[in-house]
C-alpha cells in the first residue's frame, strides 16, 4: 500500500484514464496500418541485408550527401532482429513499436502537464483533443515508416522539457543527454533538443544542469565533426524538394526559374510559413491551400475548420501569455513558453530548404501544451461572459471534430499502405517476387482486411479533407 | 457564468471522445477495424467499385467469381446499393487500373461483355475509361440501343 501522500486523487486517475482512452484509440489504429512500400520497403530491404545493428548504422552514415539519420536505419534493424526473418514478424514489430511510441507520446504529454484537480481535467481534455486533431501531428501517427522519426523527436523534445523541470540530478543529466544524441542522429530537427534545454535553463528551470548542458553541448560539436569533418555532409539544397510557395508548389525548375541565385528568399519563407502553420493550420506544406480554394471558388468547412479553431486556440494562448499571473507578473518568461517558442522556431528554421507539416510535429505538441496551461487560466477565472463562453463551446467542438478526423486519416492511411501492396509497380497481382521477406510482407498486408474509407458518406469524408 | 461553465464548455466534447476513441481502440484490437468511421468492401464487386484494390485481391486468392454480381455501395456515385459485376463497378468507379487488374485475373473481355461495359463507360463520359475498353473491343463501334444498363443506379452529378 503506498502511502497517503503519493496515492493518486481521483482527479488524476481520471486525468491518467482520460489519456489512457486517446492511447488506446489511436495506438489501436496505427498498429492496424500495415507496413507502407513507398518510404519504407526500401530500409526494411537495406537492413535485412546489413549484418548486425552496428552495420546498419555504420552504412547508413554514408547513405545520403544532406541526411544524416543513422540511427533510423539501426533501429529498424534492432526492430527487425526482435523476430524471424518473416512478414508477420515484421509487422508486429514496426508496427508494435509505432502504436507504442505513440502510447508512450500521450503519457508523457499528461506527465507534463501535472494534472491535480479536477480543474485541470477539462483543459487536459481540451488540450488532447489539440493533440490529436493538429494537422503537424497527422505525419506522427499515419505514417507506417519502420520508424517514425518525427513522432521519436516529439518523445525526446517533451522528455527533455520534463527532465528540465525535474528536481534534477545526475541521472536526469544523463538521461537528457542521451535523449539530445539519440534525437540528433535520428533526424535533424533533434538538434532543437539543445536550445530547448538552454531554454529552459534561461527561464529558471533546473533539472538539467550546465553539467548536463554542457554534455550536450560536447555532443553537438561532436555531431558537427562527424557530419562536416568526417563525413564532408552539406546541407540540403533548396529547390532539392519540391515545396510551397504563397499559391503554388514549387518543384525544382520552378524554384530555378522564380528564384535564380536568390534561393534565400524562398528559405525565408519557408521558415516563416514553418512557424505560421503551427499557429493557423495555413499554409500547408508552405502553401495557402485555404486561400487557393476560395479564389477557385470551392472553399468547404474543411479548409475553414482549421483555421478558424486554430485562430481561436492561438488567441486564447496569446490571451494567456499577456494576461498576468497571481502574483501580477506577465508570463512572458513562463518556461513552457520559451520552450514552445524555442522548438518552434528552432525547428522551422532547421526546415529551411523546404515545408512539411510533419518537420513541425515537435512544435505542435508544445502548443497544444500551451494550449492547456492557457485553457487552465481561463477555466480558473470566475465571471466570464456568456460571449466567451460561447466562444470556448466553439473551439473545443472544432477541434473536436478534427481529432475525430485523426482517426478517419489513420483508416485512410490503412486503406491506402494496403493498396500499396496490391498497386506498386513492382507489385503486380500474384507476382510475389525479389525476395521472400518482400512476398512474406505482402502476403502479410493483404490478408487482414481493412475498412474502405470510401464506402463511408462521402459528407463525412469531405469534412475530413476528401476532395 | 462561473469558470465551472467555461470548464464545461471547454472539456465535455474532449471528454466524450476520448470514449469514443477508447471504444475505437477496443474494437480495434478485437477485429481488424474500426466498426463505426468505415465500413468494409463486402463483395468483390463492391471492393472493385471502389478503388479497393487489395481486398480484390484478397477475395481473388480466396477463390471468389469474377463474374458474379453483387449489391454494391458506392456512396461517392450511387445514391442506393446496386447489382453490378467486378467489371461493371470498376468501370463505373472510373478507374483503369481496377479493369486491368480484374482483366489480368482473367475477367472475360469478349464483345458481348464489353459492350455493356463500354455503355456505362459512354455514360459517365470518362475518356480513359472509354479509351480503355475500346482498345480491347474488337468490335470498334458502338451503338448502346437495347443494352440495358445496371437498373437502379442514380448518379450524384
Amino acid at each position: 500500500m503506498l502511502p497517503k501522500r503519493l496515492r493518486p486523487t481521483t482527479p488524476v486517475l481520471c486525468a491518467w484514464g482520460l489519456t489512457a482512452l486517446f492511447a488506446l484509440g489511436v495506438s489501436a489504429a496505427i498498429y492496424h496500418i500495415p507496413i507502407q512500400v513507398s518510404d519504407s520497403l526500401e530500409v526494411i530491404e537495406t537492413v535485412s541485408r546489413a549484418s548486425s545493428v552496428r552495420t546498419a548504422f555504420v552504412d547508413a552514415l554514408y547513405s545520403s550527401r544532406s541526411m544524416l539519420r543513422p540511427l533510423r536505419q539501426a533501429q529498424t534493424k534492432l526492430l527487425t532482429e526482435l523476430g524471424p526473418d518473416n512478414g508477420v514478424a515484421y509487422t508486429r514489430a514496426l508496427r508494435g513499436f509505432h502504436a507504442l511510441t505513440a502510447a508512450v507520446l500521450f503519457l508523457l504529454f499528461t506527465a507534463v502537464v501535472r494534472p491535480r484537480t479536477w480543474n485541470d481535467l477539462a483543459p487536459l481534455a481540451f488540450a488532447l483533443t489539440v493533440l490529436t486533431g493538429l494537422h503537424t501531428s497527422a505525419g506522427m501517427f499515419r505514417e507506417a515508416y519502420p520508424v517514425n522519426h518525427f513522432l521519436l523527436i516529439s518523445i525526446y523534445c517533451v522528455a527533455t522539457f520534463a527532465l528540465a523541470r525535474s528536481r534534477g540530478g545526475l541521472a536526469s543529466d544523463v538521461v537528457a543527454v542521451v535523449c539530445f544524441a539519440l534525437a540528433a542522429h535520428t533526424l535533424e530537427s533533434g538538434l532543437v533538443i539543445l536550445p530547448l534545454a538552454v531554454a529552459g535553463y534561461l527561464a529558471g528551470l533546473r533539472g538539467i544542469s550546465v553539467r548536463g548542458l554542457s554534455a550536450m553541448v560536447t555532443v553537438t560539436a561532436g555531431y558537427f565533426l562527424l557530419r562536416i569533418g568526417y563525413l564532408d555532409m552539406v546541407g540540403t539544397e533548396i529547390g532539392e524538394r519540391p515545396t510551397g510557395y504563397w499559391l503554388w508548389s514549387l518543384d525544382s525548375s520552378s524554384v530555378q526559374a522564380i528564384f535564380g541565385t536568390h534561393t534565400y528568399l524562398l528559405a525565408g519563407y519557408t521558415v516563416v510559413s514553418s512557424v505560421v502553420t503551427v499557429l493557423l493550420s495555413q499554409p500547408v506544406n508552405g502553401t495557402w491551400t485555404v486561400i487557393r480554394a476560395a479564389l477557385d471558388g470551392r472553399l468547404v468547412a474543411a479548409d475553414i475548420i482549421p483555421v478558424v479553431s486554430s485562430l481561436l486556440t492561438t488567441g486564447l494562448i496569446a490571451w494567456h501569455v499577456f494576461s498576468r499571473d497571481a502574483h501580477g507578473h506577465r508570463r512572458t518568461r513562463d518556461p513552457l513558453l520559451l520552450a514552445g517558442v524555442t522548438v518552434l522556431v528552432g525547428t522551422a528554421a532547421i526546415s529551411y530548404a523546404y515545408a512539411k507539416s510533419e518537420i513541425m510535429s515537435a512544435a505542435g505538441v508544445f502548443y497544444a501544451l500551451l494550449v492547456c496551461d492557457s485553457a487552465r487560466s481561463l477555466t480558473n477565472r470566475r465571471g466570464l461572459p456568456a460571449l466567451a463562453i460561447a466562444v470556448v463551446v466553439i473551439a473545443s467542438s472544432l477541434w473536436t471534430l478534427r481529432a475525430m478526423g485523426l482517426m478517419y486519416q489513420l483508416e485512410r492511411s490503412a486503406f491506402a499502405a494496403r493498396n500499396e501492396w496490391a498497386h506498386d509497380e513492382r507489385y503486380e497481382l500474384g507476382t510475389h517476387t525479389s525476395t521472400p521477406l518482400e512476398s512474406s510482407l505482402k502476403r502479410e498486408a493483404l490478408q487482414r482486411t481493412r475498412t474502405n474509407p470510401l464506402l463511408l458518406t462521402p459528407a463525412l469524408g469531405t469534412l475530413w479533407g476528401e476532395p | 457564468m462561473t469558470g465551472r461553465g467555461a470548464a464545461i464548455a471547454l472539456g465535455a466534447p474532449g471528454i466524450a471522445l476520448a470514449f469514443v476513441f477508447g471504444v475505437l481502440g477496443v474494437a480495434s484490437l478485437s477485429g481488424d477495424h474500426s466498426p463505426v468511421l468505415a465500413p468494409q468492401s463486402r463483395s468483390l464487386a463492391e471492393a472493385a467499385g471502389n478503388h479497393d484494390a487489395a481486398e480484390v485481391v484478397r477475395r481473388l486468392v480466396a477463390g471468389e467469381d469474377l463474374r458474379s454480381a453483387a449489391d454494391v455501395r458506392m456512396p461517392l456515385k450511387l445514391a442506393g446499393p446496386a447489382r453490378l459485376t467486378p467489371l461493371e463497378a470498376a468501370v463505373l468507379s472510373e478507374w483503369t487500373p481496377m479493369l486491368q487488374l480484374l482483366i489480368d485475373a482473367g475477367a472475360p473481355t469478349d464483345t458481348a461483355t464489353l459492350r455493356p461495359l463500354r455503355c456505362i463507360a459512354q455514360r459517365e463520359r470518362d475518356r480513359n475509361t472509354i479509351a480503355f475498353l475500346a482498345a480491347l473491343d474488337e468490335q470498334r463501334t458502338l451503338t448502346c440501343d437495347g443494352v440495358v444498363l445496371p437498373g437502379s443506379v442514380r448518379i450524384y452529378r
